[in-house]
C-alpha cells in the first residue's frame, strides 16, 4: 500500500529548521564565527530549531538555547572521508577525532556511530554525498552502512542520485537539506520544513517520520494521496506568482514524469516502489519531498 | 549579422562582482553592517568588484580601494518608488518632494506577477539615467516587474538610455528582459545579492571579462562581456559556422548534466538541451538568442544576447 509521509501534516505551523552548521572558534572548533553571532543570524531569519554540527566535536547547546530562545539539538558531524550530522546524540563516536584523514575500514566506524545515534534516540544524516565528486560516497559505500535515517538531498550539491540509490534498494530515508555553514555566504541556503510542535521531542518525532520537506525557497502547500492521485501544490513564498518546474522520480532515479505548472499531479500505475518530488522555480530555487512509497518494498531500517 | 559579446574575451580571467550593496551605518545609509566588513566578507568570498550603492547617497570609494585592493565602483541606488543602480561615476540625482516615494500610503494595484505600488515617476527616472550616463556612468534597472517594488514595465517602456536590467535580484524576471529585448533595445542583463544582511552575500553575481579596475569593468560591461552566475561558471560561448556552442561548469570546476535553454526573441524556447555542453543553429530570424542554464541543484547562469546586429535599434 502506498503510503503518504505528510498525511496529516498541513494543519500543522512548519517549523523552519536546520542541522548543519558549524560554528564557534575555539580550539577543534572549525567554524568562522562566534557561536552567538551566528545563531543571533538563523533566529533572525526566523529559524526555530538548529544543531551546532563541528566536526567530530560535541557543543553543549544549553546556554545558546536558553540565551537564543532557538531549539538547538545536541549533535556533530562525524568526520572522517565520509561525512554524517550525529543530530541528537552527545556522545562522540568517531575514532582519533583530532584528525579527519581517511580510514582504511571506513564502514565499521560509520555503522558504530550510526547505531551510537540510534541507541541514543538520534538522526543520523549522512552528508553531501556528491562532494567533492559524484558519488564520492560510492555506491558500495552506500548499501554497507545500515540503519541511517537520512541523506543530505540538498547541501550545495544535489544528492538525489545516492538518496535514490538507498531508496530503490528498499531501505527508507529521508531528504534533508542543510546549509553546512561556515561562512556568511553559506546562510540559509538550503533548510527543512518540518511538520511538528515548537519542541525537541516532536520534531525529532516528525523527522523520523518524514514529516518535513527540504526547501532552497519554495514552500510546499500541500502533498495529497488520494487513491492512486498524488497533488502537490507549491508557493514562492514572496507572493510572487510563479510557474514551477515538478519532476516526479520513482525507482532508480527514474523521471516519470515532467510538467511545468502552478500545481501538478501524478497517477500511480503501480510497481513504482516510490515517488519523491523535485520542484523548481527560474531562479533556481527549490524544494524536494520526501517519498510517498508503497511500504511492502520499502521500510525504515531496525 | 550575429554578434557574440563574448568573442575574444574568454581568454580573461572574469572578476566576480556585485554591484548592489548597502553597507555602512551612518547617518542616510541603509545598511545594518559597517562598510570594511561587507568589502572585507566579498573579499574572502572571491569578489574582485564591488560597488556601495546605498539609497540615494554616494559612496566614496578611495579609502577602501587602497585598503582592500579591490575595484570599488563608486555609485549609489537611486531610489524613490523606481530604483536604479548609478554606477561608475559620481552623478547624483535629486529626489524632488513631489516625487518622494511614501510606501502604504501612494496604493497598490495589480502587476503581471502581483500587487505593485501604483505611483510612478518616469521623468526623475529618465533624468537619474541621462545624469548618469552624461557624467559617464553605466545605470541598471533594478529588480524590475519583481514584486512590489519592481519598476513597472509601463515605466520601463517610457524610458531610455539605461544599460541593463537586473535579471537575477531573488526572482528571475527574463520576461521582462526578453520584453525589452524583443522591442530592439539591447540592453545587457545584470545579477544582484541586494546585500542588507549577511543572508544575502554571494547569491548571484557577476562575471566580468574585464581589467580589474573601476574603468576595465564599465568597458566591459557596456560590450556586454559578462554573464550572470548563481554558481555555474561559462567555460565556452563561440559563434562559429552559424552555430552557437557553449559549455558552462559547476562553479567548484564540477562537470555534469545541465539543462541549457536557448531562448529568443520574446521569450521563445528555441531549444532544450540536457547534457554536458550545447549547440544552437542559428536560422537567421531570430532577433537574438541567449542562455539561461541551469544544473540539477538549481545553481543558474545566463548570459548575455548572442544578438543580430540589424535588429537592435537602440545599442
Amino acid at each position: 500500500m502506498f503510503v503518504n509521509p505528510y498525511k496529516d501534516c498541513f494543519e500543522k505551523k512548519p517549523l523552519k529548521c536546520t542541522f548543519h552548521t558549524h560554528a564557534g572558534t575555539g580550539p577543534g572548533t572549525c567554524g568562522a564565527y562566534g557561536i552567538d553571532d551566528v545563531l543571533a543570524l538563523y533566529k533572525e531569519l526566523g529559524f526555530d530549531s538548529l544543531c551546532i554540527s563541528n566536526h567530530n566535536l560535541y557543543t553543549d547547546p544549553a546556554e545558546y538555547e536558553k540565551k537564543h530562545g532557538i531549539l538547538l539539538f545536541p549533535g556533530y558531524e562525524y568526520t572522517k572521508w565520509e561525512h554524517m550530522v550525529c543530530l541528537g546524540t552527545d556522545k562522540v563516536l568517531v575514532p582519533h577525532p583530532e584528525t579527519m584523514a581517511p580510514l582504511e575500514d571506513p564502514v565499521t566506524p560509520y555503522q558504530a556511530a550510526i547505531d551510537g545515534c540510534n541507541a541514543d534516540g538520534g538522526f543520523p544524516i549522512l552528508c553531501h554525498p556528491n562532494w567533492p565528486v559524484e558519488w564520492a560516497l560510492s555506491k558500495g559505500f552506500l548499501s554497507s552502512v545500515h540503519r541511517m535515517r537520512a541523506i543530505e538531498a540538498h547541501n550545495g550539491s544535489c544528492g538525489s542520485n545516492a538518496w535514490d540509490h538507498v531508496l530503490s534498494g528498499g531501505r527508507l530515508i529521508w531528504g534533508v537539506g542543510s546549509d553546512d555553514f561556515h561562512r556568511w555566504w553559506n546562510l540559509a541556503r538550503s533548510w527543512n520544513v518540518v511538520y511538528a510542535d515548537r519542541d525537541k521531542p516532536s520534531i525529532m518525532a516528525a523527522l523520523k517520520a518524514g514529516a518535513f520537506y527540504a526547501s532552497t525557497g519554495l514552500a510546499l502547500q500541500g502533498l495529497t494521496l488520494d487513491s492512486d492521485k498524488i497533488s502537490v501544490e507549491v508557493i514562492n513564498p514572496n507572493d510572487y506568482r510563479d510557474e514551477f518546474n515538478f519532476k516526479f522520480f520513482g525507482a532508480d532515479g527514474r523521471l516519470l514524469k515532467e510538467v511545468n505548472e502552478e500545481t501538478a499531479t501524478y497517477r500511480l500505475k503501480g510497481g513504482e516502489k516510490y515517488v519523491r518530488v523535485e520542484v523548481m522555480n527560474n531562479a533556481g530555487r527549490k524544494l524536494y519531498t520526501q517519498p510517498v512509497y508503497d511500504d511492502e518494498y520499502l521500510s525504515i531500517e531496525e | 549579422m550575429f554578434i557574440n559579446p563574448y568573442a575574444g574575451r574568454l581568454d580573461i580571467k572574469p572578476v566576480k562582482s556585485n554591484f548592489h550593496i548597502h553597507a555602512g551605518t551612518g547617518p542616510g545609509t541603509c545598511g545594518a553592517y559597517e562598510i570594511e566588513p561587507v568589502i572585507e566578507a566579498y573579499r574572502d568570498c572571491g569578489y574582485g568588484a564591488l560597488c556601495i550603492s546605498n539609497h540615494n547617497l554616494l559612496t566614496d570609494p578611495a579609502p577602501y580601494r587602497e585598503k582592500y585592493g579591490i575595484a570599488l565602483l563608486q555609485g549609489y541606488e537611486y531610489t524613490t518608488r523606481e530604483h536604479l543602480l548609478c554606477l561608475g561615476s559620481p552623478a547624483f540625482t535629486p529626489i524632488p518632494q513631489d516625487v518622494i516615494f511614501r510606501p502604504g500610503r501612494d496604493g497598490l494595484e495589480e502587476g503581471p506577477f502581483g500587487p505593485v505600488h501604483r505611483k510612478r515617476n518616469v521623468e526623475n527616472l529618465q533624468k537619474a539615467i541621462d545624469d548618469c550616463k552624461s557624467a559617464g556612468g553605466y545605470s541598471i534597472i533594478c529588480h524590475p516587474d519583481c514584486h512590489v517594488w519592481g519598476v513597472s514595465r509601463d515605466v520601463i517602456d517610457a524610458v531610455g538610455g539605461y544599460d541593463a536590467i537586473e535579471i537575477l535580484n531573488g526572482l528571475n524576471t527574463s520576461d521582462t528582459y526578453d520584453h525589452i529585448l524583443s522591442k530592439g533595445l539591447l540592453k545587457w542583463c545584470t545579477g544582484s545579492d541586494d546585500f542588507h544582511r549577511w543572508w544575502h552575500l554571494g547569491v548571484c553575481w557577476n562575471m566580468i571579462y574585464g581589467e580589474p579596475t573601476e574603468a576595465g569593468i564599465l568597458e566591459a560591461m557596456r560590450s556586454g562581456a559578462m554573464y550572470v552566475s548563481k554558481g555555474l561558471s561559462l567555460q565556452r560561448l563561440e559563434l562559429s559556422d552559424g552555430r552557437i556552442h557553449v559549455k558552462v561548469m559547476g562553479g567548484d570546476g564540477f562537470e555534469g548534466d545541465m539543462e541549457y535553454k536557448f531562448i529568443g526573441k520574446d521569450g521563445r524556447v528555441l531549444k532544450v538541451t540536457n547534457d554536458t555542453e550545447a549547440s544552437y543553429r542559428i536560422k537567421g530570424n531570430e532577433a537574438y538568442v541567449r542562455l539561461d542554464v541551469t544544473s540539477p541543484e538549481g545553481w543558474k547562469l545566463i548570459t548575455q544576447p548572442v544578438y543580430d546586429d540589424a535588429f537592435f535599434t537602440e545599442k
